[in-house]
């Protein structure tokens, strides 16, 4: 039987899609782009026993996001680039506390106030380094509404999985954007629930991780000693100053996306196979980058797309070999040029990188593309 | 000379061409307030309708006449208390004023603004109260009333909802902040607006002074755009916002009704209210009554 097919915005899908994911609380504060994740989740979650709470400004919803999370319940909060800015520090409290969360930027103009309804993808390095400190994290970039669907369902699957905060870059596009969509079939997607411990509530040391690094996580008011601290901690939870201590818990906490990359990491490739020149773009940018190839291959040029789905961590080793091949790749973004520091880096000059930014709140066309690979050819 | 003769005598600091709602009581707030601050001011318009609608200009020619800037939503009083300092430092007096929404005032701004407060920064500062996020469609705030209906506090289709708890009384907060002069104001009685704005200008010289002026929306509320100065009135004879100022400490009411009307005259004026039944309009009565009881025995101190 056919999924039934519904019209929907990116938020909406956003919303939808982490109602499936098992969200059951989001806090948040009213912000342009994103505010229609807020008002959705504030008429859908009663509906399903959770809980939505407006706060009184960004950093608490990123706060009460924590809180909640701690409590057991899957939590997100949604934001926009000013709303990203002040969630920063507690991010990084999310980050070393091992706290599972989804933070959804629909990225506007920045930065500061910006262009409040124009979209921006100037939250790319943002997302990775906002919050001081080396600290990892995971940020997936969909594409279309049905993506921010699956997507979204990914990101609290990561989560879950890795005890760390996962950021959905949306951008104005994609969130406002409405678009036909079938909706899969519930029941079989797989959707991830955090560890529980195995042990005896004497014997939990809530910050030992298991073989995959991840330590299990109870719920607050469980009744495990369980403390949690945005200081340098040990297994125990409470706060260290051993220099050992401190370089063990970093590093874990550096590995345990490392080591786990090929688990997540995600893109997706079109035409490369024979590509001379690669357009490599995320977001609402990718669909100017499919067109522009289109119009390319109909003429005889060879030209593929890249778009990664996971920025962080970024398809690094695919990149890599790309790079052996091709010519040229083409960097589309709507900035001025941070994601093109990540391809530099990754190609190893291994071929020319050209960059197509654009930071005036429009979107990148094909025509601006297709002027790049005539520059290349 | 009257209240007309005297407003009609000053200049008008802001340019025609806002694009405000047809009939904001706001808009008339800000230009009534501007008109007595007069030139010699430097305004802070943060996020929020005001800056929406363009007083902070969008050119050379249009907004406000006078030094005016955007801060963010969480910084009014921070940025007003570093410009109104150096002009403190260089002996000049100026009048360094915030004209900021409830969002911006009571929720995200209220930590910096409570700190200008306890440092006594010589700033004034003026709050319109809409009840809410009215830039971003109509979003709760801690300044929404009890019941009503916004964006993120939704009514069911039984007709139940709306927002759960009553609005903070943020006047009375400022007031406990000891500082120089508190005032709430209404955009349907300007004479006692322009008195307390006047007033606030002189009590700036010994501390923040802070007005607090209700403006029911119509495009949020759902109020008809003829009755924006009826519905503001009616706020007042109601006592659901009580006209009252507290100078150096001493709680003085503005407008006392011997027989104040029912608040469900006010209420049933107002869309988001609409869902109400006579047990929450019997309820808000009651947190009404409450309040003003505990304003007369602090105006009897």
């Amino acid at each position: 039987m056919k999924n039934k097919e519904l019209l929907m915005q990116g938020n909406e899908a956003c919303v939808e899609g982490a109602l499936v994911a098992g969200m059951r609380f989001f806090a948040g504060y009213p912000i342009t782009p994103s505010t229609e994740i807020a008002e959705l989740s504030s008429e859908k979650l009663p509906l399903v026993g959770g809980k939505f709470i407006q706060m009184e400004d960004e950093i608490a919803s990123m706060a009460a996001t924590i809180g909640a999370s701690l409590t057991g319940l899957k939590s997100m909060t949604a934001t926009s680039g000013p709303g990203f800015s002040l969630k920063q520090e507690n991010i990084g409290y999310a980050a070393i506390a091992e706290v599972p969360c989804v933070i959804v930027d629909v990225q506007r103009g920045g930065p500061s106030t910006g262009l409040p309804t124009s979209p921006s993808q100037g939250d790319i390095m943002q997302s990775k380094w906002g919050t001081h400190g080396d600290h990892p994290i995971i940020v997936v970039a969909p594409a279309s509404v049905r993506e921010t669907f699956d997507l979204t369902i990914k990101a609290f699957n990561f989560s879950e999985t890795y005890r760390t905060p996962v950021i959905i870059l949306l951008d104005e596009v994609i969130g406002h954007m409405r678009e036909k969509i079938e909706l899969p079939d519930i029941s079989k997607i797989d959707i991830v629930n955090r560890k529980k411990p195995l042990v005896n509530k004497e014997d939990y040391l809530p910050f030992k991780a298991d073989e995959d690094l991840v330590p299990p996580m109870a719920d607050y008011g469980e009744g495990y000693r369980f403390h949690v601290t945005g200081l340098v901690h040990d297994e125990t939870g409470f706060p260290s100053n051993n220099p050992d201590v401190s370089d063990k818990l970093i590093r874990r906490l550096d590995a345990k996306i490392e080591k786990n990359k090929d688990k997540i990491v995600e893109w997706e490739e079109k035409n490369t196979n024979d590509a001379e020149i690669i357009i490599l773009s995320i977001g609402c940018v990718s669909r100017a980058s499919n067109a522009a190839m289109k119009i390319m291959r109909n003429k005889g040029i060879k030209v593929g797309t890249f778009r990664p789905i996971t920025v962080w961590p970024f398809p690094e080793k695919r990149l890599e070999e790309l790079s052996q091949k091709v010519k040229a790749i083409i960097v589309a973004e709507m900035n001025l040029g941070q994601m093109a520091l990540e391809v530099e880096r990754i190609s190893k000059c291994m071929t020319r990188i050209e960059k197509v930014n654009k930071v005036n709140g429009e979107i990148i066309t094909p025509d601006e593309i297709i002027a790049k690979i005539k520059e290349v050819l | 000379m009257n209240i007309i003769d005297k407003l009609n005598s000053k200049e008008d600091m802001i340019s025609p061409g806002i694009s405000a709602c047809i009939g904001c009581n706001v808009e008339l707030t800000l230009r009534t307030c501007m008109k007595v601050l007069g030139p010699n001011t430097i305004l802070a318009i943060p996020p929020g309708c005001m800056g929406g609608v363009g007083v902070v200009g969008w050119d050379m020619m249009s907004g406000a006449n006078c030094p005016v800037f955007f801060p963010l939503l969480d910084n009014p009083a921070s940025m007003l208390a570093g410009i109104k300092l150096y002009y403190e430092r260089i002996g000049r007096k100026v009048n360094v004023v915030a004209f900021a929404g409830d969002g911006a005032t009571v929720d995200a701004g209220f930590q910096c603004l409570s700190g200008a407060a306890e440092r006594g920064d010589k700033i004034i500062y003026i709050c319109y109260d809409n009840e809410g996020y009215m830039n971003t469609g109509y979003q709760r705030s801690s300044a929404t009333s009890k019941y009503s209906w916004t964006s993120t506090t939704p009514v069911s289709t039984e007709g139940r909802g709306g927002k759960k708890e009553h609005k903070k009384d943020f006047p009375m907060i400022m007031a406990m902040h000891d500082i120089a002069y508190m005032a709430t104001c209404s955009p349907a009685f300007i004479q006692d607006m322009v008195r307390k704005i006047e007033k606030a200008m002189e009590k700036q010289e010994k501390g923040l002074a802070y007005i607090h002026v209700f403006n029911p929306c119509l495009t949020g509320w759902g109020i008809k755009a003829e009755e924006s100065i009826e519905v503001s009135r009616l706020s007042v004879e109601t006592n659901f916002f009580p006209l009252y100022e507290v100078i150096d400490g001493q709680f003085k009411i503005n407008k006392e009704y011997k027989n104040p009307k029912p608040v469900k005259d006010y209420l049933t004026k107002i869309k988001k209210y609409s869902h109400l039944n006579e047990e929450e309009i019997e309820e808000i009565q009651e947190i009404v009554d409450e309040k003003w009881d505990r304003l007369k025995k602090l105006a009897s101190l």
